[in-house]
């Protein structure tokens, strides 16, 4: 279709779908309701029966933890998948590591100071998951982008000794198996698969509300291997292809 | 209970010990375990099955996490995800296994893999077929939804050094991420209104008041997300594109078990969720028109491809739209039509995808034009192909011919049958066409066109296998599939046994408030009276026959360039209808737009 | 005031679609996307969103206090982190066909059509 064609038919589209949509929103219950059943159980559930502060958290991990194991294989697929399309093929050309402009010493003193903290940010998050605002995903995103505070510092050689791509692959399928793991302990302790049968401890310590934290855990160290295996594929992708002796991820 | 989440976590876990050990061990290692896996989930399937077929009300219902329901009947509640499996959802999960083993064993050595993330990426996809099939929550329904999404992508991109894959791959990346924005969107609309997830309970609140123009909208935005996959026009357009490039077990895993439960969620999704408010005869003309247009868009557009993985694709369109035909005639028979008709397309176009792949396998084309003539000393393979292209007709008693019959007369319109048999003869002439050529070498080859010319496969090192071994004559481990697959489609077709328990299925889907009853206050209903379903009676046998006869007078005039002078009155039109699959990811999203719409303006008019 | 977040995930949301298609270049397309599916997020939330609500997080406040919906968030933080990561399944994909076609454009890249 030529370009007019499609624009016109996108404008037609949008005028259809657009008034459906509108009329939809605007037959739905207003935002700021105040009732909202489903909520109030989950954080009843969570608060007084599972002990656990974070609602969001007993959600993801614990009342509907079995969407979050398919979540995460969603994200391990997509990992997986970017891992194997970019896999360089026969016939790239080889080029030379390099690295990026030489930033500022400005950022780059910058960048050496933060990576401890947000490293450690991202440690506590996903292991206090269960307590205060956090988990397993948010706190593996802060981990693998904390850990590429080095290549913003404008060292990717220095990247590339921290995180050995095949090491971070392993651990990658140890988050993904862990949460199954986990899962099963739900099963040998005589309940269903992930059904929370750890002790629950007392409200708000760090040992409690059974097997969300490990779970968290399980998900941190898979979202934060998936993501810097990815960030990793891109960046080798665009600053430079090993040699295959030390080559990369699964796909090689 | 125990069986169902196995049947994921199994295939899941598989993928992920592949993945983690892939690198170190022998391709055949990799081989074995990705069988093995695949054969456990195919043999857990079954258990759900038997277990589904044990129980009473048909149903396997568990609660994950043991979160059941509390309160009183009539107003049960659980926070947590229920597993609830019907007849139907245990037999497309089984179906699903039992295909990727099958392809499994295709794939068996010849299949260039480098590294795991091949055996890996599918048992992950088979592990998402499986959840799709058996979950009883909307939202994990879009989370299987996503998954099988996402492994197909990469699936289909696979093939990395050659330069098409990645463009039909993400034609069907960024058509199918639309789809997964409108479903989200269709969920959260339905979300505000029942403050639910899952279906039952998301069911039982729509029911309890007339549809509005909310209802619409979230039926539309879910229903036509599901749609995508079950390539229905105008959301097929990523079909062709995408099975033209993606190595052959995953077209075989795309066009036979994807669009299968794709057309199946349909029919769950509006049973369980819908029906209670968007009333059954405001959806029957809807859907059952659709399904015509894509089956008539489809068949038509096989005949015109010389690409024969494309070929394939349009011919998947085309009998989707049978499927969805079935499912809109809002009838358990119409069920059985479609659960009948697919199980027995899977095994054809399975088989067919498969020898057109040792096509591929042997000569590094798929282009009619190249292939032809060269075909002429693979007789067993040609003679698979034959029964394939009749069987696509629907020829007696293959499974889809018994299939079609069954959906044409559960919909009750008298002009049906006459679709049905255009479909069948397009399809089946364009099979059976690509036959006379390639393995006969009979008439002219065929004209070389833009689409046929980018099938000729690169160099060796990106050819999807490395070639046959000098003096290899048969592929056994490609062509027993292929004869299984074509088996299973006869023996679909003539078990009676088997359209009366799809007949019986399809009740047990179409069942709200017995689903409802059972998944939200464990209140099995009353086992449904036994469905009796027509086979092949003697008039439904011959005009059974009229599809394949006519296949193979289409074919025939094609080899022999009879009808030029039809062709070229037809060609402006024609040209048209092939223009607008263009191959560009705008076009594609623009009539996603468009098609939404459409669907929401009839809804609107025939439920308001 | 109460359907504005609505509207605003609306308009996210054709915007988001009305880029991907007339896009030139396959990057934008895929960023797009991403608008779009930033508008599912929005309407989740805005649908989740009670007036006077603080967050679902019991650590520092009395059980009891009045908080947002926790459902809405669950969904949406880990849609978030995985739409991220399957649209860099596409940006990979999209990489992969500028390599072997030199070109980001869609209009050029019709290959597959017919």
């Amino acid at each position: 279709m030529t370009r007019q064609v499609r624009t016109g038919l996108l404008v037609v589209g949008l005028l259809g779908f657009g008034a459906l949509l509108v009329a939809a929103l605007l037959a739905a219950p207003p935002s700021g309701r105040e009732s909202h059943p489903y909520g109030d159980a989950a954080s009843q559930i969570s608060v007084q029966r599972q002990n656990t502060p974070n609602v969001i958290s007993s959600i993801n991990f614990d009342q509907r933890g079995f969407d979050t194991l398919g979540e995460e294989f969603l994200l391990f697929a997509s990992v997986l998948g970017a891992i194997v399309l970019l896999r360089p093929t026969p016939g790239d050309k080889q080029v030379e590591v390099s690295d990026a402009p030489e930033p500022l010493d400005a950022v780059r003193a910058l960048g050496v100071l933060l990576l401890p903290v947000v490293v450690l940010v991202g440690f506590y998050v996903v292991a206090t998951g269960h307590l205060s605002i956090g988990g397993g995903f948010q706190g593996g995103v802060i981990l693998a982008t904390g850990i590429h505070l080095l290549f913003l510092a404008g060292d990717y050689k220095a990247l590339r000794r921290v995180r050995p791509l095949p090491l971070v692959d392993v651990d990658d399928v140890v988050g993904a198996f862990g949460y199954i793991v986990v899962g099963l302990v739900g099963v040998a302790m005589g309940g269903a698969f992930l059904q929370n049968t750890l002790p629950l401890g007392t409200f708000n310590t760090l040992f409690s509300a059974g097997t969300v934290d490990l779970l968290s855990v399980a998900i941190g160290i898979e979202v934060g291997s998936g993501m810097i295996l990815l960030l990793g594929e891109f960046l080798e992708q665009a600053l430079g292809s090993q040699s295959s002796a030390s080559s990369s991820g699964a796909g090689t | 209970m125990v069986v169902t989440v196995a049947a994921i976590v199994v295939p899941l876990g598989a993928g992920a010990i592949l993945t983690g050990i892939g690198r170190w061990i022998p391709r055949v290692l990799l081989d074995i375990g990705a069988l093995a896996a695949a054969l456990a989930t195919t043999v857990l399937t079954l258990l759900l099955l038997l277990e589904v077929q044990d129980s009473p009300s048909s149903r396997v219902v568990t609660w994950l996490g043991n979160w059941t329901p509390t309160g009183p009947p009539g107003q049960g509640f659980s926070v947590g995800i229920v597993l609830a499996v019907d007849p139907l959802g245990a037999a497309m999960a089984l179906l699903s296994a039992v295909l990727m083993t099958l392809v499994l064993v295709y794939s068996w050595h010849h299949f260039t893999v480098s590294g795991p993330a091949f055996h890996a990426l599918m048992l992950l996809l088979l592990a998402g077929l499986v959840g799709f099939s058996v979950t009883g929550d909307l939202f994990s329904l879009f989370i299987f939804f996503e998954l099988t999404s996402t492994t197909a992508y990469a699936l289909t991109g696979y093939l990395t050094a050659q330069d098409q894959p990645s463009q039909g791959a993400l034609t069907f990346g960024a058509t199918t991420t639309v789809a997964g924005v409108f479903i989200l969107t269709g969920i959260s609309l339905l979300y505000a209104r029942t403050d639910a997830l899952g279906l039952a309970p998301i069911g039982r609140a729509l029911a309890a008041r007339p549809p509005d123009v909310l209802v619409v909208a979230a039926f539309v935005l879910v229903i036509g997300g599901l749609l995508v996959k079950s390539a229905v026009v105008p959301f097929h357009f990523w079909t062709a594109d995408a099975e033209a490039v993606a190595p052959t077990p995953v077209c075989v895993m795309l066009s036979c078990s994807l669009l299968a439960l794709a057309s199946v969620a349909v029919a769950r999704v509006y049973w369980t969720v819908f029906s209670g408010s968007l009333t059954p005869d405001t959806i029957r003309g809807p859907l059952i028109g659709i399904g015509v247009l894509t089956g008539l868009v489809g068949g038509v557009m096989s005949v015109l491809q010389h690409h024969l993985k494309r070929m394939l694709a349009f011919a998947t369109v085309a009998h989707g739209g049978l499927f969805l035909v079935g499912v809109g005639a809002v009838a358990p028979a119409g069920l059985a039509g479609t659960t009948v008709d697919a199980l027995g397309h899977a095994g054809v176009e399975g088989a067919l995808f498969c020898l057109v792949g040792i096509l591929l396998h042997r000569y590094a084309s798929i282009s009619e034009h190249v292939l032809h003539g060269k075909g002429r000393n693979l007789e067993i393979t040609g003679g698979l192909v034959v029964l394939g292209g009749l069987g696509l007709a629907g020829l007696p008693p293959f499974g889809t011919g018994l299939g079609k019959t069954i959906t044409e007369h559960a919909a009750g319109a008298h002009w049906l049958p006459v679709i049905g048999t255009t479909i069948g003869a397009l399809t089946g002439s364009a099979v059976l066409r690509m036959w006379a050529r390639v393995f006969l070498g009979v008439g002219r080859p065929a004209p070389e066109d833009q689409s046929s010319r980018h099938s000729e496969e690169p160099a060796d090192r990106a050819r999807e296998t490395g070639g046959p071994h000098p003096g290899e004559r048969l592929s056994a481990t490609m062509l027993v599939p292929v004869i299984l697959l074509l088996v299973g489609a006869l023996v679909i077709g003539l078990v009676p046994a088997l359209r009366n328990w799809a007949a019986h299925a399809g009740a047990v889907l179409m069942d709200r408030p017995g689903f409802a009853g059972e998944v939200l206050d464990g209140v099995a209903p009353a086992p449904l009276p036994v469905e009796h379903v027509e086979g092949w009676t003697v008039e439904r046998v011959l005009i059974g026959l009229i599809a394949p006869a006519l296949a193979v007078v289409v074919a025939v005039a094609a080899v022999r360039g009879v009808g030029r002078a039809m062709e070229s009155r037809l060609a402006a039109p024609l040209r048209i209808v092939r223009g607008l699959h263009s191959g560009h990811v705008g076009d594609y999203i623009a009539w996603q737009i468009v098609g939404a719409a459409l669907l929401g303006g009839i809804v609107v008019l025939t439920a308001l | 005031m109460t359907i504005l977040p609505y509207l605003v995930a609306a308009f996210l949301l054709l915007a988001g679609l009305a880029g991907a298609v007339i896009s030139r270049d396959l990057i934008r397309t895929i960023v797009a996307l991403s608008v779009a599916q930033s508008g599912t997020y929005v309407l989740l939330l805005g649908i989740g969103w009670r007036r006077g609500g603080s967050a679902p997080v019991f650590a520092d406040v009395d059980p009891g206090t009045r908080t947002v919906d926790p459902i809405v968030q669950a969904l949406c933080l880990t849609d978030v982190v995985v739409g991220a990561t399957v649209l860099s399944l596409l940006l990979a994909l999209a990489v992969k066909v500028h390599q072997s076609s030199g070109s980001r454009d869609p209009d050029a890249l019709t290959e597959l059509g017919g």
